[in-house]
């Protein structure tokens, strides 16, 4: 391709507005809790039936995007996850929040998103074809213990009991049982209800543990209580700042980069390993869950960067990795197009535009993500009252929005009472958030491995991937128990002394 | 009774009944060898194991408390940030308020319509979080009626319970 088809491509065609179009309706759906980035897409589908192949697709993946990215703003702004991997960037962006420095989370959380998605797109042009085959290496055994290596974050972000952090992660990999049993199809704990049977969405059981348990807790905050004004304006990272998230967004990048290219794993497991990873390597551990900027940078730069990797298995083997390639997937089937190794061959240019349709959105996303917060941070200093009351309408339509569902509805409120439960128990909600996301695919893989072994579990080391993952795992659970044993005798120490 | 210890029984609690409801689920010929309560059969033993461990960490750490006078290893050792409604039951008052809020908007919501039902549940949240100007609170509960029913029924194409007003979309 020349440099007179980009500037045609760039000039003549809608690929420009298309990457703009698509960045501000993904950053509103992600915002909004209830809409996911697939539920963004989905949307659309039905508009581009018409539209320039080219711009139907950079649409639809600059929707992607923006979403993944949008669905931070909530979690910053009013601890409620616009996205499911949002969840991990709740925790260090809210606390920053209530420090007032939401302006600089927003900042570092729109840079880390940039850099995410910049570094993913490099490697979706440069690795597409050669990582699409670690997917087709990628067995049911190899599944499972990807869900282990997920779910043994939780010895890391278990806070500082341990046990309870266990016993939280439990509750959600039980929670995730509840519907329809994997293998046989048949319901569990469903107790009559057939609104049970396609099981709680794991965005349900995130915005009632989050949000509306911070709606309900009494803070006992002045009525008419707003941040400083000052302050309510976004900032961007300082060098200093820069230096500092410079490796948790690289790491954040490279598992995305792993998970995107994974079918299956998606932004949230990635966002929650990204975030483990950087706080173990970080120098200031003890920040993390206090607003740590570090805490911020690393999963949005892992969701971010999932929004483009996550193409690679869709564009270069036709296989839909996450609910959102799938509409892509749609898509392009849409226009005529079916991606698999062919596209490569017999629709070249589509994919090269698809390539800077994303190049664009990039700058799409830090234009329209500056000029986007100062109206979010305006809203969310607004008084108290009224800012509680507009976030329990939306919350509770958002819910309903996503099953079209009174019941759900009610579970949400549900979620909210039992995290304000979890709260004065003192129990981490965050491992049942992994429980859930994670439950499904670890159940359904280690009974189907098992299936294609004939029930020999020596399947699991046999499996090169899952001997490798499993092995991973282990090293972070002995390395956060040691941490941990560390930290309990030097309290002990100094209880003594 | 500690707040480990409540937790501990609570769990437990839990752990056995969930344990007794995966072991009674039936069994179909398509099954594998794991079958669909194998799995949530291990997840209820083991967390039955964590509540007993908690339980019995919660009673030693209390009993060696009261025998050297020192503080509970779980005391020492936790975040005073996350340690949720500090001040007990009357943390419990304003919380089960927000749910019946929340509720009634479910119970009223497929009768008078979401646009009502919702400005409804922004008045009553306003009014109990502390808004006195009632004029204030009317057009702000009337608003975001109307904007989120434009948002979500018009712009989204996402439908509501529209209850009486059935022909406005839903």
């Amino acid at each position: 391709m020349d440099l007179s088809y980009l500037t045609q491509l760039l000039l003549t065609t809608p690929v420009v507005p298309a990457a703009f179009g698509g960045i501000v309706w993904g950053i509103l759906g992600g915002a909004l809790p209830g809409i996911s980035p697939s539920i963004s897409m989905a949307l659309l589908l039905p508009f581009t039936y018409g539209m320039h192949p080219s711009a139907a697709v950079v649409l639809l993946g600059a929707t992607y995007f923006g979403a993944e990215y949008g669905g931070s703003i909530p979690a910053i702004l009013i601890r409620t996850p616009g996205t499911n991997s949002a969840a991990a960037t709740l925790i260090d962006g809210y606390a920053m929040n209530q420090q007032g420095r939401a302006g600089e989370a927003l900042g570092i959380s729109l840079m880390s998103g940039i850099v995410g998605g910049t570094v993913g797109l490099v490697m979706l042009v440069a690795l597409t074809e050669p990582l699409s085959q670690v997917a087709l290496a990628f067995r049911p055994s190899s599944y499972f213990a990807l869900g282990i290596l997920g779910l043994s974050v939780i010895a890391s972000l278990a806070g500082d009991s341990l046990l309870k952090g266990l016993m939280a992660g439990v509750l959600g990999l039980m929670i995730a049982t509840i519907g329809s049993d994997p293998v046989t199809g048949g319901g569990r704990f469903i107790f009559g209800n057939a609104d049970l049977l396609s099981g709680i969405p794991p965005i349900i059981v995130m915005v009632g543990l989050y949000a509306v348990t911070e709606l309900i807790t009494d803070r006992g905050t002045g009525v008419q209580e707003r941040a400083d004004q000052s302050k309510a304006r976004i900032v961007f990272p300082n060098a200093a700042m820069w230096k500092r998230i410079a490796m948790p967004q690289a790491i954040g990048s490279v598992v995305g980069l792993v998970e995107g290219c994974t079918p299956g794993a998606g932004g949230t497991v990635a966002a929650f390993l990204a975030y483990s990873e950087a706080r173990r390597w970080s120098r200031r551990k003890e920040e993390f869950g206090h607003g740590s900027p570090e805490g911020v940078a690393a999963p949005e730069a892992a969701n971010t960067a999932t929004s483009k990797t996550a193409l690679i298995p869709m564009l270069s083997l036709g296989i839909p990795g996450s609910n959102s390639a799938a509409i892509l997937l749609g898509g392009f089937l849409i226009q005529g197009l079916i991606p698999g190794p062919m596209l490569f061959v017999q629709h070249a240019n589509i994919v090269f535009d698809l390539y800077v349709g994303l190049a664009v959105s990039i700058v799409a996303l830090l234009i329209v993500g500056y000029l986007i917060m100062p109206p979010c941070i305006w809203l969310v200093n607004r008084p108290k009252p009224y800012l509680s009351a507009a976030i329990y309408a939306l919350v509770l339509s958002g819910a309903y929005a996503i099953g079209n569902s009174l019941f759900q509805v009610s579970l949400v409120l549900a979620f909210g009472a039992l995290g304000f439960v979890m709260k004065y128990l003192r129990m981490p909600v965050l491992p049942m958030v992994l429980g859930v996301v994670l439950g499904f695919m670890v159940e359904s893989n280690f009974r189907r491995a098992l299936v294609l072994s004939g029930g020999d579990l020596t399947a699991f080391v046999h499996d090169p991937i899952s001997a490798g993952l499993l092995s991973v795992s282990a090293l972070f659970i002995l390395s956060s128990a040691v941490g941990r044993f560390r930290k309990r005798a030097s309290v002990s120490g100094k209880v003594t002394t | 009774m500690s707040r480990d210890l409540i937790c501990g029984v609570v769990m437990l609690v839990l752990a056995v009944a969930y344990t007794l409801a995966a072991a009674a689920i039936p069994v179909s010929r398509l099954a594998d060898s794991v079958g669909p309560g194998g799995l949530p059969q291990a997840y209820g033993l083991v967390l039955g194991g964590l509540s007993v461990l908690l339980i019995a960490r919660t009673l030693l750490a209390g009993r060696n408390a009261a025998v050297d006078g020192a503080p509970r290893p779980s005391e020492a050792v936790e975040e005073p940030d996350d340690a949720g409604p500090e001040d007990g039951g009357r943390a419990f008052l304003p919380a089960l308020v927000m749910l019946a809020i929340g509720a009634v908007y479910l119970a009223v919501v497929s009768w008078v319509g979401y646009p009502v039902a919702i400005a409804l549940l922004v008045g009553a949240t306003i009014v109990f979080r502390g808004g006195r100007r009632p004029a204030a609170v009317a057009a702000v509960a009337v608003g975001a009626g109307a904007v989120l029913w434009l948002v979500f029924v018009y712009i989204l194409q996402i439908p509501q319970p529209m209850g009486v007003f059935t022909g406005l979309g839903g």
